[in-house]
């Protein structure tokens, strides 16, 4: 029996953040596009799922400014992907955006939760 | 970064999200679905292929230029399917575009590019100015005082040039000789290219004479050759060494080949004998004010000093571009101006048919729009499209306007100065691309106006495919008309009021009559006067016995040319009587031969010879101003300014006045003297012979006859007719270009008033039918038409007079004898335009009378 996908509230990703997401999902090894979106949705626990729409233009993009490679190689099935593997400069561009990012939801946090107000946090 | 081409990454990307697709349905099989389910949901979840694909590949830069690149070629196909369309508007616009480009040329030339020389700017034209405030050329004493004394000039030179006969080349030839003073090339700021200019030793009274030559006469008749000193020039009765030679294209003063040093030849010492032209460069940084202030002083000083034997009262300086371009600057602005309204008539024209062709596509913008066009995107596309028109027309043009340059130049090539310098080059094809890319961008934004949202949902409709859009379309079509009819109206007018003048400036007495007589003007070197006299008695014996040859006779300067001096004469030799005219030396028979009047008195005959008293002749004008109310026969004239000989001259006759400067300057006060007895003046001169019969079986007969005399003086030939008509030449040249511009204006104007009826004619079929069949006649169709054609037609005529009256002010300087406004002209350019516009209207209206009701019913 076909497992029906119940339809998710996409949440919209900005731009930045998906760079983010694409990065990190290359530093535990090359992987296609396909690979990319799936790891993505299954690391976040099925909450985010990548519109293709922005998944092809930034991986494009982020090739373009050297952040990652890509190649073609030969699949199990004898059928070619193109695989897209992190750069050095991608790797210290992912620990910058990490970096931020986490200032960022620490700074979130706070706002939420000024200090002074009881509670749970 | 892979360099791949466009087409490898093309297909890698489909490839590329084949395999997403291919792993997407192969996962969901995986989990259970059908291969058909699986397919169509991963299709669903995936999106629209052709937006991904789109919005990644603009991820690889340079999306902007592809896209512009792929309208071009989308512009290309959409010219060849239209063939028609595209034809008649690429011819329209390269019109337009040719025009302006070649005008632009020669204005470019003429008045914007500065001189030739290393900083132009610094260099002033000098002139006296007399009591009456006319502007004169320097007497040779003056110029030297005035480069002595001024201190704000850092060279000063004086120079005159004439037609001379030079012999020592491979061959004789007359051509021009430029006297010029010691700093002339210091002045300009160019030295010879070969050898040296002339040395202080050189330029001196008594000097050895040398000469330069013109880069082209060392070429053509000195052969090239590096050793100047072995072929020495032969003007007159001295031998010129040549020491230099110019830098190919100096050409100053026009037409010169050969310089020589002025001190050479001895000058008169008078303060009135005018002639020497004067050019100067202004010092360091000194303004052209400064330098004004700074002659004016000297010219003060020189009129205090010598009184009564100085004609000027001031110095006067000038910009020498502007002492070259002169009057021609003026007219040529108005030209520029005229170009520019055929241009705008051009682009409303092809305005018109784009926007038809926007109509018939509507609904291919609707689609556009329909699948994420922008507005900004479809405006860059049809700017684009309407690019490959224009960049095609401008191309078009520049071919054209190499062929009207040359015609431009050759219509008026003695009257255009700097006429060396025109051409088409870098700067005017520049332009005309900046004006093709203009023309499209405006054009290509003009029909994206009216396309409104609301519009293009309208376009997908299928019966959208034959409507007109609606009342905006109708409306700025008529607009355009409008337009097209008011620029029109003006160019009309303006070459209207030009035709007029001409025709007034014709109907003036040039003094002479100008048929059946054929001028042959001889130049002499042969430095003793008598000698010369001698030779042109036995020239002018010889003509006359020639077959045919009513009357025949001589002067030194014909009217209408820029020969013949003038200067300062005293009356019965008293010095406090002074007067200045023309100064002629003629032969007996000179006034028969031009057909001259005699007023009072007699003409020269046989009676009077070298050892008779000397007799004048004077003209009218010169008769009223200083004998007003006397008989002036008996009078003296002492003319010793002109030639060194003091004898008083009794005046004999007098003459009808003959417009020595053209038929728009005034006659001047001309004295004639007998060229037996006062033949100093007289190193040209130019027979004219009357002939009952043909002038061109005259001309081999005058040659012949004075080549028995001598081989190889240089002889010119020319028709009076033809001296007169050259006269014209400045005039004739505006008004030939305006009433070109003006015809071409009103052929483009019927065109576009057809082409919009027609058209209207055309959206209308359904309406006209109907009515048809409901009982209306032709003649309430062809009203109706008719009508709605020329209410655009009428406004714009109104309009373009209402523009006329403004703008004619400005061309007040070219005209003649008729007013600004003058009401004959605009009546007659309304009439003419409403007729065209009313036989453009009628044409598509009578197509409308034939309109069968039942096709049109069925016509959708």
């Amino acid at each position: 029996m076909p497992k029906t996908t119940r339809y998710r509230n996409r949440i919209e990703l900005l731009q930045g953040t998906l760079d983010l997401l694409v990065l990190q999902t290359l530093q535990w090894g090359p992987q296609h596009g396909y690979g990319i979106s799936q790891a993505i949705r299954t690391n976040s626990g099925d909450v985010l799922r990548v519109d293709t729409g922005s998944l092809y233009p930034a991986l494009h993009r982020l090739e373009r400014q050297e952040w990652v490679s890509s190649d073609w190689k030969v699949s199990d099935n004898n059928q070619s992907v193109k695989v897209y593997r992190l750069t050095a400069a991608g790797k210290k561009q992912l620990a910058s955006e990490r970096s931020r990012w986490e200032q960022l939801s620490e700074a979130i946090a706070r706002a939420l939760n000024p200090q002074g107000e009881g509670g749970e946090a | 970064m892979r360099l791949l081409g466009r087409r490898r990454r093309d297909e890698e990307l489909d490839e590329e999200i084949r395999a997403h697709l291919r792993m997407a349905v192969r996962d969901r099989v995986e989990r259970g679905e059908t291969p058909e389910q699986a397919e169509a949901a991963a299709r669903r979840e995936f999106g629209n292929v052709t937006l991904v694909k789109e919005v990644t590949r603009e991820m690889w830069g340079r999306a902007w230029l592809r896209q512009f690149a792929q309208d071009l070629r989308y512009g290309l196909r959409m010219m060849r399917r239209e063939m028609k369309f595209a034809s008649v508007a690429v011819l329209t616009l390269a019109l337009g575009i040719g025009a302006c480009t070649a005008i632009f040329s020669v204005v470019d030339a003429v008045l914007l590019r500065p001189l030739p020389y290393p900083e132009a700017e610094k260099l002033v034209s000098l002139r006296e100015v007399d009591a009456k405030g006319r502007q004169i050329t320097f007497a040779e004493p003056n110029f030297l005082d005035v480069r002595a004394r001024s201190r704000t000039l850092a060279a000063t030179a004086e120079y005159n040039a004439g037609l001379t006969t030079v012999l020592g080349g491979s061959e004789p030839v007359r051509t021009s000789v430029a006297l010029i003073s010691a700093d002339f090339f210091k002045v300009l700021g160019v030295e010879p290219a070969t050898g040296r200019s002339f040395l202080p030793e050189e330029a001196k009274a008594g000097g050895r004479p040398v000469a330069v030559v013109s880069h082209g006469y060392w070429q053509r008749l000195l052969g090239g050759r590096n050793d100047l000193a072995a072929s020495p020039l032969r003007i007159g009765e001295t031998s010129y060494t040549v020491v230099g030679v110019m830098p190919r294209g100096f050409n100053f003063p026009r037409d010169a080949e050969i310089w020589v040093p002025v001190e050479l030849t001895p000058s008169s010492p008078s303060r009135t004998s005018h002639g020497k032209r004067v050019i100067a460069r202004l010092r360091g940084e000194v303004t052209l004010e400064q330098a004004r202030a700074d002659l004016s002083a000297i010219g003060r000083q020189l009129r205090q000093e010598n009184g009564a034997d100085v004609d000027l009262v001031d110095v006067a300086a000038l910009p020498l571009k502007d002492a070259l371009v002169g009057e021609v600057g003026k007219s040529l602005l108005v030209i520029l101006a005229a170009v520019g309204f055929l241009l705008l008539v051009a682009c409303t024209n092809v305005a018109n048919l784009l926007l038809a062709q926007v109509t018939a596509r509507q609904h291919e913008f609707a689609v556009r729009t329909a699948l994420g066009a922008t507005r900004w995107r479809l405006a860059r596309q049809f700017v684009a499209e309407n690019l490959t028109l224009s960049l095609l027309a401008g191309g078009l043009g520049v071919m054209l306007s190499f062929w009207g340059v040359d015609a431009l130049v050759g219509l008026n090539q003695s009257g255009l100065p700097r006429s060396d310098e025109i051409g088409v080059n870098a700067r005017t094809l520049a332009l005309t691309f900046a004006l093709s890319t203009l023309v499209a961008v405006a054009l290509g934004l003009l029909p994206l106006l009216r396309l409104r949202k609301g519009d293009l949902q309208e376009g997908l409709k299928e019966s959208a495919r034959r409507q007109s859009a609606g009342a905006a379309s109708r409306r700025l079509r008529s607009l355009l008309v409008m337009t097209q009819v008011a620029l029109t109206t003006v160019l009309l007018v303006g070459a209207g009021l030009l035709i007029k003048s001409f025709v007034k400036v014709l109907e003036i007495d040039p003094g002479f009559r100008t048929e059946s007589a054929v001028a042959m003007e001889i130049s002499l070197t042969d430095e003793q006067p008598q000698r010369r006299a001698d030779f042109y008695r036995q020239a002018l014996e010889r003509v006359a016995s020639l077959p045919g040859v009513e009357a025949t006779g001589g002067v030194n300067g014909l009217p209408m040319t820029d020969g013949g001096t003038n200067g300062q004469f005293l009356i019965d030799d008293n010095p406090s009587l002074k007067g200045y005219g023309e100064f002629r030396v003629a032969s007996p028979g000179y006034f028969d031969a031009m057909g001259m009047r005699l007023v009072r008195g007699r003409l020269y005959d046989q009676s009077d010879g070298p050892n008779t008293p000397q007799v004048a002749l004077i003209s009218e004008s010169l008769a009223r101003q200083y004998w007003p109310n006397e008989d002036p026969l008996g009078k003296g004239i002492q003319y010793g300014n002109m030639d060194g000989d003091s004898h008083l001259l009794r005046v004999v006759g007098v003459v009808g006045d003959v417009r020595e400067f053209g038929l728009e300057a005034s006659a001047r006060p001309t004295v004639y003297v007998h060229y037996l007895q006062r033949p100093g003046q007289a190193w040209d001169f130019a027979i004219v012979a009357r002939t009952r019969g043909d002038t061109r079986t005259l001309i081999p007969a005058m040659r012949g006859a004075v080549r028995t005399l001598n081989g190889d003086v240089p002889i010119n030939f020319r028709t009076l007719g033809q001296v007169f008509s050259s006269s014209l030449d400045n005039r004739r040249f505006s008004l030939v270009i305006f009433g070109g511009f003006a015809c071409a204006a009103l052929l483009l104007a019927a065109l576009g008033i057809y082409g919009v009826t027609s058209y209207a004619v055309t959206q209308r079929t359904q309406e006209i039918g109907i009515r048809i069949a409901l009982g209306a006649l032709a003649r309430d169709v062809l009203r109706m038409v008719i009508g709605q054609g020329m209410k655009s037609v009428l406004l714009g005529i109104a309009i373009g007079l209402g523009g006329a009256l403004a703008l004619t002010r400005l061309i007040e300087h070219l005209l003649f004898g008729v007013s600004a406004t003058d009401p004959w002209t605009l009546t007659a350019v309304t009439v003419l335009l409403a007729s065209v516009g009313l036989l453009a209207c009628y044409l598509p209206a009578r197509r409308a009378t034939k309109v069968d009701p039942m096709l049109a019913l069925r016509h959708e």
